[in-house]
């Protein structure tokens, strides 16, 4: 904090006791799609040393457990552990619907110069929506920045609907969770959804999905496919509601 | 019209002000002011950037904050419905004409057709308007149910006499109309189909970003019922908007 604040020293540290490690922003987040929802969005202040994700490089664990199950604990508890690299993560909210905005969240940067941000798409195997070191500005205003949709390379997109399949894992195995094939796909967006695909990126043999075909490394989603048949075909995805273009969000922070 | 009064205004400022009623600077202007400063002029012109996409006739608005044609998440007035069902921008222009934060406004002459570069619009600006100056810019995929282009609300305020900026716009859905793609839903060169219905039903009744079109391209992951083709497909951005400041 010692930058911009010396000509104003001595009137500051009367004011501001105690808040000399400290910037408070307001963020909100609003989903741009017409058919995916978006898990509780864990938010990162950190030094330029972090990095949530790098397309072209592997996920991390904690990211893969927010891009297959929505679960954020992976990844804060990984960044919270890594004291060579300073940060300040919080997780906010509930399910996000598609076509809305969240409610403000007021989250407190450390004065740390960079903003991340990491959310599931679901229905999908491994959509994330991410916002990637974006440098936090200094000077006070509102500023929009817009998030594409990326793979994180961990699971085949088999778009596989895990609440209603009958088909299993490689060992007999539920479908679904992190590290095993099927969407994760929660009460909220079952409306949309089919059953009884075969897979798309993969498909079942003799009612197995083998856990094959992950891409590798984390990229740009190159979307999904959906079909028509609500009881059958490859997709339990509906083509005409899940599919998206990029940018599937919007983030609005105000600098104070 | 506030424009055209700043000049017109000084000589017959008396007369009107009881009919005009707000504008109470007209009593301080009695000796001559210095040379009034010159009205800023910006063109604006839009490039279709889609493969078989017509733009319908593009509305195009400058305003200060505070002022949107539509916000994300939320529902479409029927003056959006008019012009993303049926590419009619003449009640989005009207809606802007009416409100406190309008300055200027106008039209592309007429459609811009795929793969092209637009006219350029021309407006006028008052001097003391620069500095909160936002622009809207709206047009429909004409060969979709409710698509349409744009920009919302960009904030260009600070330009000097010969900058130019550049956006690309997305594509929305106006949530007012199921996207069905079928020729009698459709309206433009390719369907004829209808534009506008006031019936709404639609996924959800929220404007949002558009997923692009199905078509019946594809036997396992198309739409068998949609009269859309391979040609009709697109990507973010489907507009290039260029406003430049001329004087």
């Amino acid at each position: 904090m010692k930058k911009g604040l010396i000509p104003q020293a001595v009137a500051l540290t009367l004011l501001m006791t105690g808040a000399a490690q400290s910037a408070e922003i307001t963020v909100s987040i609003t989903n741009l799609t017409q058919g995916m929802l978006f898990t509780p969005r864990l938010l990162v202040a950190h030094t330029g040393a972090v990095d949530l994700f790098e397309p072209g490089t592997p996920a991390s664990e904690g990211l893969t457990a927010v891009a297959e199950g929505g679960d954020t604990s992976i990844l804060s508890a990984a960044l919270d552990t890594d004291f060579a690299n300073d940060q300040r993560n919080q997780t906010f909210g509930g399910p996000l619907a598609a076509a809305s905005t969240s409610a403000d969240y007021t989250f407190e940067t450390n004065d740390h110069p960079y903003l991340s941000l990491v959310t599931m798409l679901i229905p999908t195997n491994d959509a994330f929506a991410g916002l990637d070191r974006w440098a936090i500005p200094t000077t006070p205003g509102t500023y929009t920045v817009t998030l594409n949709a990326y793979d994180s390379g961990t699971e085949a997109n088999d778009e596989i609907n895990s609440a209603t399949s009958n088909l299993t894992g490689p060992d007999g195995g539920a479908l679904g969770g992190v590290g095993v094939p099927g969407m994760a796909a929660p009460a909220p967006t079952q409306a949309n959804l089919g059953s009884g695909g075969t897979g798309v990126a993969i498909e079942s043999t003799g009612g197995i999905l083998e856990d094959t075909g992950a891409e590798g490394n984390v990229h740009i989603h190159r979307n999904v496919l959906g079909d028509t048949n609500p009881n059958g075909g490859r997709s339990d995805l509906d083509a005409t509601v899940h599919r998206w273009l990029n940018p599937v969000a919007r983030m609005t922070i105000t600098v104070n | 019209m506030k424009q055209t009064l700043k000049f017109g205004a000084l000589i017959v400022a008396t007369s009107i002000l009881a009919a005009c009623g707000s504008d109470n600077d007209g009593n301080v202007v009695i000796t001559p002011l210095p040379t009034p400063e010159q009205d800023a002029r910006f063109e604006v012109s839009v490039t279709n950037l889609t493969n078989a996409q017509p733009l319908s006739p593009v509305a195009i608005m400058l305003h200060n904050a505070g002022f949107h044609s539509f916000i994300d998440g939320e529902t479409s007035s029927t003056a959006l419905e008019l012009l993303a069902e049926g590419g009619d921008n003449s009640e989005v222009l009207s809606e802007a004409r009416a409100a406190a934060e309008y300055i200027a406004s106008g039209s592309t002459d007429g459609p811009v057709p795929p793969r092209s570069i637009s006219s350029a619009v021309s407006l006028s600006v008052p001097s003391d308007q620069l500095n909160n100056l936002h622009l809207s810019v709206i047009s429909m995929l004409v060969h979709t149910n409710d698509a349409f282009t744009g920009a919302n609300a960009a904030n260009i305020s600070g330009m000097a006499i010969g900058d130019s900026r550049t956006m690309n716009g997305p594509t929305w859905d106006s949530g007012t109309e199921a996207n069905t793609e079928t020729r009698s839903t459709m309206p433009g060169p390719d369907f004829g189909g209808e534009g506008f219905n006031a019936e709404r039903d639609d996924l959800v009744d929220l404007v949002r970003f558009h997923q692009s079109v199905v078509t019946n391209e594809s036997s396992e992951f198309g739409l068998a019922t949609s009269d859309l083709q391979d040609r009709h497909r697109f990507l973010n951005p489907t507009a290039r908007i260029v406003v430049t400041r001329v004087q």
